[in-house]
């Protein structure tokens, strides 16, 4: 079984993936939306187990229900630089057919059904992970391609 | 690539900071740290590290008081490590691919459930050698 992440979808074609559902969370002082058909639960921080020689994008793993998962830092991920945990700070669990994985995020906001009249497509550069933006209460918010995530974290910079 | 879990028995140490398993057919003999470089007694020079901060910058800490030794074929090494806990015999599960391949160096073998906790499954022997050939210092 391949364990390559699904192709990035082009612009065109990611407007129109499933962006309905999602879970919206903040990573630094930013707002996102995560494909609510991928997200398995969310779960309160605990300090990962290092793995030598992993980057800092990857943080540790941690046991969820037996599985042993990565840690992907969304906030690295995106540039932005890690801060220490606070209350706020969960892991969600995400399956992306074939990877399974929990990302690091600062806050798990709400869950909610995105009207994808009210988004844009996104605008090129570090945004390539995004899928497209729009508003939430008022804020940007950024629609996460997590292809194109975990296509960046397996390539590396 | 590592696709299944594996069982074997390996030894539970203790670095300054972190919990590892090391397996008991990578170390050739247990004992006291001996000083940080020596060849003394030894016939084949001598290359002694503290385990915990070549894996980790951040798990630094008072010299290593036990250590695993490694005979390789022109040196021995011997990572010194805080305490030998255990020997247990452990099943071994792989790492996730997308963690594997981005690993720095082949050092990890995989990871093992203990109380829960997610502990790494150390390559000794491939540490050793990258030590004995300079790869890091």
């Amino acid at each position: 079984m391949s364990d390559t992440a699904s192709p990035v979808l082009a612009p065109e074609e990611r407007l129109h993936s499933d962006v309905s559902a999602s879970l919206i969370v903040r990573a630094g002082a930013e707002l996102y939306a995560l494909p609510g058909a991928c997200i398995r639960e969310v779960t309160r921080w605990r300090a990962p187990t290092p793995v030598p020689g992993a980057p800092a994008v990857i943080p540790g793993i941690i046991n969820q229900r037996g599985s042993i998962l990565p840690v992907v830092d969304l906030r690295i991920a995106l540039g932005f630089p890690a801060s220490a945990p606070e209350r706020s700070t969960r892991f969600v669990v995400v399956h992306y057919a074939p990877v399974d994985l929990a990302l690091l995020v600062d806050a798990v906001l709400d869950f909610v059904t995105l009207d994808s009249e009210m988004l844009e497509p996104a605008p090129t550069g570090r945004t390539c992970l995004l899928t497209a933006v729009g508003r939430y209460q008022q804020r940007p918010l950024g629609v996460m391609d997590l292809g194109a995530l975990l296509a960046a974290v397996q390539e590396g910079p | 690539m590592h696709t299944a879990a594996a069982t074997t028995l390996a030894f539970e140490v203790q670095t300054a900071r972190r919990r590892y398993y090391v397996p008991r057919a990578h170390v050739d003999h247990l004992g006291a740290a001996p000083p940080p470089e020596s060849s003394g007694a030894h016939t084949r020079p001598l290359l002694a590290r503290d385990l915990g901060p070549l894996l980790d910058p951040m798990d630094d800490g008072a010299p290593g008081r036990q250590a695993l030794t490694v005979l390789l074929r022109r040196r021995t090494v011997v990572l010194r490590v805080q305490r030998i806990e255990n020997l247990e015999r452990i099943t071994v599960q792989p790492l996730a691919p997308l963690l594997l391949r981005r690993l720095r160096a082949p050092w990890v073998l995989g990871v093992v459930l203990s109380n829960d906790q997610p502990v790494i499954v150390l390559d000794a022997r491939r540490i050793a050698t990258d030590l004995a050939l300079g790869v890091i210092s």
